[in-house]
């Protein structure tokens, strides 16, 4: 089979390289990770936040919808554990989002809400249930850019399009979230995707992983090579792909996949026919179909660049402190980055909840870049995957020089974080360059 | 003031200094070929060379541009490393001072330090010294010949005994281990390609610049040394002209080369042909350095045409935007 | 720049200079190997025919500098390292014209194992194939040096500058020291007159108790003298004396040593006293026949003081005044004017011919010249030459003999 992968980024080496990745993975150990107490706020998607639906002292079980959604651009919020909610109030996330967020008190007790119980007629869900299903589940993408599932359905609905995409490749070195369930629940992640499939009338289902997860290309295969017969008007397939970073950012993986580069603006269900959903995205749907089970808890990667990275079940809510003190060595760490290594935000405080979209906490011990003057290599130019100059957009961010920029394109940096990975002389291009692509983009839309 | 966390929170290894000393590793055979040639003069001469370099950056850069963020330059270095190579070995010390002053801060510091630099520091220090000091630059010396002769450091020039070259019955060995009449460290085809090696190993070759010229340089050979077409001659001159260290190290300089792979590739065969038109009809003492410096200048150039395409646009983004 | 990365450099520097010395190293070596057999090739084409060995080696010794003939001299081994012989290449002037040779010697210095005539230029002497051949069958072999067998006198090339001695008749004269000198070695001066002139001169001294002479043992090496072996030293005493005729004229000083003669830095006081006794003999006739007759008695009854004082009272001549001293080294006081010795009868002399081992044959030549520098007793081997053409057969033999002083010179510095 042909495997894919388009020509700029960057493959990380040494202490970051796939296999010891893949090593990695095979030493992951699942915690259930119990809190005392968890945060969670009403805004963890893209789109608008929900309004609290609990008030203080009031005693919630798992599973219980705490939040309500305004409009049809958000999605429901439900306890991720039982207990007592003990305060109601505004919060800031590092992703610089603030929102309203119920703090609940765990009481130890594991109640489960009544309405999560095995389904016994899966088979004969009809259309319209699968969509309230799907609204009510509170499933947004699970791979970082947080757009609620529902609303990427009607979207591809709209657009009419034929295929489904599941994103197995991760957009990150050390993450292996989403492939945590592919491996461990094959089976339930194909089940979410043909549900979705169904849902958004796609004759073709294609799973993009990378070629080096063979346990998990087998695990995928083998139960692709059974649901073959159970789906005959669907096309299923698996698509390897070369390894290479940021290849699990949307953009990139249609321009390797259908070699068609999105327009600033478009979505791939508008240019190419196809929507993407996350893995983890597809695992969660399929336990709404099986157990009524809403999103309340996620798998988080913990990993770094010393210690032994594992993933955790994490309910949502949990703050990264909590999670950390399980961890050796991290209360020694030089910074702590809430998501992935390349685009996680640094923690001033440990004090931050786990949301949806969090992927990944990263424990650095040490980092120490260079710090030079830049030396015109061009290094930040070739890593760029959409083609960019980093170097050049960095110093016109200097002398702010805010009309050449526009000129530069800068609205299209992804943010992906290749250009100060790679730089030779440790310049921060990609903090800065991707604050200025969001300046730009804003000041485009009005 | 605790500097802010920025993403990304890895770093890829190779930072440009440790690039910088992998150059120096690169050019050390070479080096070693010198010494062994043409005694510890060389050594000496490279020493001085690198401090002086090293030295004037040093205070320059931090006095002029205090705001930036790390003075040591390992840029310079390589610099003085590589001028100390490209004289002969009968160059005084003086010279060699004076060149590497000029370099340093004509050349480099005047323009805005390290990285901003138009000309190869390195190069442009060499053609100070064809203007300076024209009678130093001549090779005469025979390998093997001036071993312990210390005092071409002072004078300059070469003892009469030490030009007479030794007959030998290996020409093939000669050329290709560098047993010529050159420049100190610039004749051994092997000892450069061993540096090659080590730039390759370390991925700190960029390969466009150099196949341009070299391909230039070999097919080009042919129609401009027409009447003269020789194997053995063209191998002389490949390591005695110099070509092959302004290939591996001059061309490789990212500084002073366009950023994107095809400039580059422009670069090197743009180059060739300066070097070849020099060589042939030209003054052959300039066609080493010359051809470099002029192709340096047209680098902003190319930098500025040659760019990657921005994504989903179909050509440069000046043109779509409109 | 972290750990690893200083270790991954250490590596690759340490990886690096061993590649490139051994790159360096070895293009070094084998370049010095490849010129040194092509060397050799171009040796054992040159020299084959002469002496085909495994290895040659030129010789580059200061005993070159004091052989200004020799052009170049090369020691050549067997497969096992072995000196084989040496070869040398002379080119010399005779008085027939120039010559270059080159020839082989046996590694002791003692026998001719080749010679060819390097007849490329017009300027030298030339030989046909027929007479090489002729002569290379006389002399491979031969020990060295060698002289032609007539070869008596050679005619002096010497110019005549100087004015010969008057009074003078033609004939062979001989004088004999009366005692031994210091080192034991009784010394004797035979000169030969022709035409009035002295054509011929020879000093030796002969050991009483070994009967050898003092030359071979200098060659030997038994007999030791600073700077030149004491037979090149007499022999150039003796060619100066031809030359100048006149013992007066070799401006010995006080204390017996003179340095108008290259290379002569011994005592000379006894030379110049016997030359004046022979001289003297000359004028008076005194024979050699004569003077061995007279003194063949004398050999058993050694120490007849009055024999002695005779011989003195007849042979003594102006200078007679002057104080005789029995050891001429010690002779005090002559400074402005060097005069003869006053000398008394030689009375211990011996029949030489017979007495003289070494010399094989001829003994009415023994003593009576020296032939190309060598004294006439030195000579091991005689040949008859080209039967037409003494001259050139003697021309080539002044070659060999060249040849001889140097390896004698230098076996001799080396061992």
């Amino acid at each position: 089979m042909k495997k894919l992968t388009f020509k700029t980024g960057f493959m990380p080496k040494d202490g970051l390289d796939f296999v010891h990745q893949r090593k990695f993975m095979r030493e992951a150990l699942l915690e259930v990770c119990s809190p005392r107490e968890v945060t969670i706020p009403m805004k963890q998607h893209t789109g608008t936040a929900c309004d609290p639906v609990v008030s203080v002292g009031d005693s919630v079980a798992m599973g219980d919808l705490i939040g309500v959604p305004a409009d049809m651009h958000g999605v429901p919020v439900h306890a991720s554990i039982s207990g007592t909610v003990t305060k109601v109030d505004m919060i800031r996330l590092p992703n610089k989002v603030s929102c309203k967020a119920v703090t609940i008190k765990n009481d130890l007790r594991r109640r489960v809400s009544n309405k999560i119980q095995p389904r016994k007629d899966i088979s004969k869900l009809s259309l319209p249930q699968l969509k309230k299903l799907l609204w009510t589940s509170g499933i947004c993408g699970m791979g970082g850019e947080g757009i609620p599932t529902y609303t990427k359905c009607l979207r591809a609905e709209k657009f009419g399009v034929d295929t489904l995409l599941v994103n197995c490749t991760q957009s990150e070195p050390f993450l292996s979230c989403d492939l945590h369930h592919v491996r461990v629940n094959p089976s339930k992640v194909l089940e979410g995707a043909m549900a979705l499939s169904g849902i958004c009338r796609v004759k073709k289902v294609i799973f993009c992983i990378e070629e080096t997860w063979t346990d998990e290309i087998d695990a995928l295969s083998r139960v692709v090579n059974n649901a073959k017969e159970r789906y005959m008007d669907r096309k299923i397939e698996i698509q390897l792909f070369k390894p290479r970073f940021p290849q699990g950012c949307q953009s990139l993986l249609i321009k390797a996949l259908y070699k068609v580069e999105l327009p600033m603006g478009k979505e791939p269900e508008e240019v190419v026919k196809a929507v993407l959903f996350n893995a983890s995205t597809c695992y969660a749907f399929s336990e709404m179909i099986e157990k009524n089970q809403p999103l309340t808890s996620r798998i988080v990667t913990i990993s770094g660049d010393t210690i032994t990275g594992h993933n955790v079940l994490v309910p949502i809510g949990t703050s990264v402190s909590e999670i950390l003190e399980r961890v050796p060595g991290a209360h020694t760490a030089q910074r702590i980055a809430w998501g992935g290594a390349l685009t996680g935000v640094a923690l001033s405080s440990l004090d931050v909840p786990i949301i949806k979209t969090t992927t990944a906490i990263t424990i650095i011990r040490k980092f120490e870049p260079p710090r030079l003057n830049c030396i015109h290599c061009g290094a930040c130019v070739g890593a760029c995957p959409v083609g960019l100059s980093p170097f050049l957009l960095n110093r016109l961010i200097e002398l702010g020089q805010t009309e050449e920029l526009s000129t530069e394109s800068v609205e299209q940096c992804i943010a992906c974080g290749a250009c100060s990975y790679v730089c030779p002389a440790g310049i921060e291009l990609s903090t800065n360059i991707a604050k200025a692509a969001h300046r730009a983009r804003r000041s485009a839309a009005r | 003031m605790k500097r802010k966390q920025l993403a990304p929170h890895i770093h890829a290894d190779q930072p440009a200094a440790e690039r910088y000393v992998y150059v120096l590793l690169a050019l050390l055979p070479a080096l070693l070929g010198a010494i062994f040639y043409y005694g510890i003069r060389v050594l000496i001469l490279a020493a001085v060379s690198m401090f002086v370099f090293f030295m004037t950056d040093y205070t320059i850069s931090s006095k002029l541009y205090p705001e930036m963020p790390f003075h040591v330059d390992y840029s310079s270095l390589v610099s003085g490393f590589l001028l100390a190579l490209m004289v002969p070995s009968s160059t005084s010390v003086w010279a060699i001072i004076l060149a590497a002053l000029f370099g340093s801060v004509l050349v480099k510091q005047a323009f805005g330090g390290a990285g901003a630099n138009i000309f190869n520091p390195a190069f442009a220090s060499r053609a100070f010294l064809e203007f300076a000091f024209p009678t130093q630059m001549i090779a005469k010396e025979a390998p093997f010949k001036g071993l312990w002769n210390l005092a071409t450091l002072w004078t300059g020039k070469p003892s009469a005994e030490s030009m007479i070259q030794p007959v030998t019955s290996t020409k093939w060995l000669d050329i290709f281990s560098g047993r010529l009449v050159g420049m100190a460290g610039v004749t051994s085809i092997v000892l450069l390609l061993f540096g090659l090696l080590i730039l390759v190993e370390r991925k700190l070759f960029r390969f466009e610049a150099p196949l341009g010229y070299i391909l230039v340089i070999v097919f080009g050979y042919v129609p401009f040394y027409w009447d003269s077409l020789n194997f053995s001659s063209f191998f002389t001159w490949l390591s005695v002209g110099g070509i092959l260290l302004v290939a591996i190290f001059a061309l490789n300089d990212c500084t002073t080369t366009p950023m994107d792979p095809r400039g580059r590739f422009v670069f090197g065969l743009d180059a060739g042909l300066l070097t070849l038109i020099l060589y042939r009809f030209g003054n052959s003492n300039y066609a080493m350095v010359f051809p470099i410096l002029m192709m340096n200048m047209t680098t902003p150039i190319f930098d500025r045409y040659l760019r990657p395409r921005v994504f989903s646009k179909t050509a440069w983004h000046r043109e779509v935007e409109k | 720049m972290t750990r690893s990365f200083f270790k991954g450099l250490t590596i690759r520097a340490v990886i690096c200079v061993i590649l490139s010395m051994t790159f360096l190293l070895s293009c070094l070596w084998y370049t010095r190997s490849v010129n040194r057999s092509k060397e050799q090739d171009a040796y054992r084409e040159e020299y084959g025919t002469l002496l085909m060995a495994e290895r040659y080696r030129a010789l580059n010794t200061d005993v070159l500098k004091n052989h200004k003939d020799i052009k170049s001299v090369y020691s050549a081994y067997d497969e096992t390292g072995k000196l084989i012989g040496y070869i040398v290449d002379v080119e010399t002037e005779v008085s027939s014209g120039k010559i270059h040779a080159q020839m082989s010697i046996s590694e002791n210095g003692e026998n001719l194992m080749n010679i060819r005539v390097v007849q490329d230029d017009p300027e030298y002497l030339t030989y046909t194939e027929d007479e090489m051949n002729e002569l290379r069958l006389q002399l491979k072999g031969a020990r060295i040096p060698v002289a032609v067998r007539q070869d008596v006198a050679i005619d002096t090339p010497y110019q005549v500058d100087y004015d010969p001695l008057l009074g003078l008749h033609d004939g062979t004269f001989y004088a004999r020291s009366k005692e031994a000198a210091k080192d034991g070695y009784v010394d004797y001066v035979e000169i030969v007159v022709k035409g009035g002139r002295i054509v011929n001169c020879s000093w030796d001294a002969e050991d009483e108790s070994t009967h050898k002479t003092r030359s071979e043992d200098s060659i030997s090496g038994d007999y030791k003298t600073s700077g030149e072996i004491w037979a090149e030293q007499a022999y150039r005493v003796a060619k100066q004396m031809v030359l100048v005729q006149d013992p007066v004229k070799l401006a010995m000083k006080s204390d017996g040593k003179t340095e108008i003669i290259d290379g002569v830095t011994m005592d000379i006081s006894m030379f110049v006293s016997l030359v004046d006794q022979c001289i003297e003999n000359s004028r008076n006739s005194y024979s050699k026949e004569q003077y061995m007759h007279d003194h063949s008695d004398d050999k058993k009854s050694e120490g007849d003081d009055k024999k002695k004082d005779n011989e003195k009272d007849e042979t003594t001549n102006e200078n007679e005044e002057l104080t005789p001293t029995p050891a001429p080294q010690l002779n005090p006081s002559q400074d402005l004017s060097p005069t003869p010795m006053p000398t008394r009868a030689p009375s211990q002399i011996g029949v030489i011919g017979g007495e003289d081992g070494v010399v094989a044959s001829g003994d009415e030549n023994v003593l009576s010249d020296s032939v190309d520098g060598i004294p006439m007793n030195e000579i091991r081997t005689r040949i008859d030459g080209l039967s037409d053409d003494k001259a050139r057969s003697a021309a080539l033999l002044t070659a060999v003999n060249q040849a001889y002083k140097f390896i004698r010179e230098y076996l001799n510095w080396v061992g």
